[in-house]
């Protein structure tokens, strides 16, 4: 746009000049340009609730592998081995027992384990599979899990991964 | 060691090759003044898609007639790729040597002849870029596996498809959710595996940042050509500085790569409206099958593009014209559609939000409860996550929309994709406030690189 143009269009005082300041200088202009998409990028980043967690933390998760998504092909590494590679297997973890859950949830079971089927154990219902994986964060009562749900341990694979035996199918 | 290296760079580029000549034949016809290097990088941005998507299709075809993959896959796939990148290569060489347009590769020169307010952008752009792709380097190692959505819908398909051999059908299976959603990500990732022998995390992070980088490559190119170098570099770093933008990149969610396809198939509209290519319109089409390929929006998206076709040439040609410009689309549309429902029809369990319409649709249309929630929301999340949108209308409010340069079709595209989506949150059949925190911020990002090229191409910015 040119400066007459500027003009006959009545901006204010300070907004015309301001831009005839953006007008004539192409160094200003650039460093403008490219301040305010370093701010709007850093401000971005800061506002982003990702980013915003201690920097310090996230690179210690990072390199010591503690982060919940890298290391939940790990937590299921040894039960998947005892399991058949097809099928269909049930699923609990605390919320089934109406207790506070702190899992990763069905989603992320069944992201390890695939190609094997999960489906979640819904409480009061009958299970309609033989292996049933107890997926428990806090840790809870085993006893309590085999005498409520009716299932015998088969193996327990510690960081509360437990793969429990439907003694009452023999699917 | 360097062999899984070597593998991933042989899957990305055996499509991409017969791609970028296909695309570069296309953008080179159509866009006769546009500066080498310009053109070079629109046809690459848009090769990387077209060969995703493209081979994706191969790979279902292939599910579906030989019902496993093996090595045999490979070897077709490489010859098919070599077939067709020597006959675009001979038909190229042959239109070249006839129209004698040999267009150059001139990145020094186009520096040299740039002016001091294009270098300056250049530069700014480049540092932002940096800036950009730390973080997403940094995102990319805290989460290897991408955010929920890739874990629990993307990558898990993927892991389905490639680790179950010939019962792969396995991976529509109801338990897991949105199995109704298109293949086009999961397949590409399992295409990946598939080259590498295993299911490595990397496949998927390179693939999602692919994505974001031909995203923003598209972008500012485009404006570039459409409207000059300043536009373009501004509206590159404006994507960029859109963290959302960068964070849902790196978390492998197929909305990037929806917003991606839309962009594209907005660019090559822009391309054939205003140099009256063909070729473009019809490739605007497939770029639309493949967004329908990739997510269920992709299919309002088919939808709207065609209706915003007719609009904006409604006024200004005969009903002849019209009828034409729709089947050249239609041509490019229809083939990728043809799959994606064949997928739906044969594969796919009912969409959750289409099966669970009922009586209640009306009630929610009714309530006005529902879109004072919407817009809310909505207005919550602009300020949340686009910051630059302010900045935009302001610069469009205060004279600087170039009438000459405005980019009609785009614009309604992105108005009608926005009202379709608002009414889509209106009849959810899904509690409203889950609906709209699992979702608004992905669904408004894939319209986002659409908007800023309408915007971008219209804008007038200070000389």
């Amino acid at each position: 746009m040119h400066l007459p143009d500027l003009r006959r269009k009545g901006y204010t005082k300070a907004f015309y000049r301001l831009r005839v300041l953006i007008l004539k200088h192409s160094l200003f202009k650039g460093l403008v340009f490219i301040a305010v998409a370093l701010i709007s990028l850093l401000v971005n980043a800061y506002q982003s609730p990702y980013l915003k967690s201690d920097f310090g933390v996230m690179l210690s998760d990072m390199v010591n592998r503690r982060n919940l998504s890298t290391n939940v092909d790990k937590r299921f590494e040894k039960i998947k081995k005892a399991l058949p590679v097809n099928g269909h297997v049930a699923y609990m973890n605390n919320r089934t027992l109406n207790l506070i859950d702190k899992s990763g949830g069905l989603y992320q079971t069944q992201y390890s384990l695939a190609p094997l089927l999960v489906s979640e154990v819904v409480s009061g219902t009958k299970i309609k599979y033989e292996w049933v994986i107890g997926d428990f964060n806090p840790p809870v009562d085993v006893s309590v899990v085999t005498s409520r749900m009716h299932l015998d341990v088969n193996q327990d694979y510690g960081d509360g991964v437990i793969l429990f035996h439907n003694a009452g199918d023999s699917q | 060691m360097l062999l899984p290296y070597l593998l991933i760079i042989l899957f990305i580029s055996l499509p991409f090759i017969p791609s970028f000549f296909l695309t570069k034949h296309i953008v080179e016809q159509a866009l006769q003044n546009t500066p080498g290097i310009v053109l070079y990088a629109i046809s690459a941005c848009l090769a990387v898609g077209l060969g995703f998507g493209l081979s994706s299709l191969y790979l279902f075809l292939w599910l579906i007639v030989v019902r496993s993959v093996s090595t045999g896959y490979v070897i077709s796939e490489v010859l098919l790729c070599i077939g067709f990148t020597v006959l675009l290569l001979y038909l190229s060489l042959r239109q070249r040597k006839s129209a004698d347009t040999l267009r150059r590769f001139d990145a020094l020169q186009a520096f040299k002849s740039a002016t001091l307010t294009q270098k300056i952008a250049c530069f700014g752009f480049g540092m932002v870029a940096i800036v950009a792709m730390v973080l997403v380097a940094h995102m990319v190692l805290v989460f290897p596996h991408g955010g929920f959505d890739a874990w629990a819908i993307w990558n898990m398909r993927a892991r389905f498809l490639f680790l179950s051999g010939a019962s792969w059908a396995n991976a529509f299976n109801p338990v897991m959710p949105h199995t109704d959603y298109p293949l086009l990500l999961p397949l590409t990732v399992m295409r990946g595996w598939v080259y590498v022998g295993t299911d490595t995390q990397y496949v998927p992070a390179i693939v999602a940042v692919t994505f974001t980088c031909a995203t923003v490559g598209l972008l500012a190119f485009a404006v570039m050509a459409f409207r000059g170098v300043l536009h373009g570099f501004a509206a590159g770093a404006v994507l960029i500085s859109t963290t959302l933008f960068l964070l849902q990149g790196v978390y492998q969610t197929a909305d990037v790569p929806v917003a991606y396809y839309s962009l594209a198939a907005l660019t090559l509209i822009t391309i054939s409206e205003r140099t009256g290519n063909s070729l473009a319109l019809t490739m605007a089409g497939a770029f639309s099958g493949l967004a329908a390929w990739t997510k269920n929006e992709g299919l309002l998206l088919i939808v709207v593009v065609a209706v915003s076709l007719v609009l904006s040439l409604l006024r200004r040609q005969p009903l002849k014209t019209i009828a034409c410009q729709a089947l050249l689309f239609g041509a490019g549309v229809l083939p990728v559609l043809a799959l994606v429902m064949y997928f739906k029809v044969v594969f796919a369990p009912p969409n959750d939000l289409v099966s669970g319409q009922g009586q209640q649709t009306l009630r929610m249309i009714l309530n006005v409860g529902r879109y004072v929630r919407i817009i809310g929301a909505i207005a919550g999340e602009l300020i949340k996550d686009y910051l630059w949108l302010p900045v935009i209308f302001i610069v469009l409010i205060s004279g600087g929309i170039k009438r000459a340069a405005v980019t009609r079709t785009a614009f309604i595209v992105v108005g009608l994709m926005s009202v379709g989506y608002f009414f889509v949150y209106v009849t959810t059949p899904l509690g409203l406030e889950y609906h709209l925190g699992s979702s608004l911020d992905r669904v408004m990002l894939q319209m986002w690189p659409g908007f800023l090229l309408a915007s971008f191409t219209s804008m007038r910015l200070l000389r």
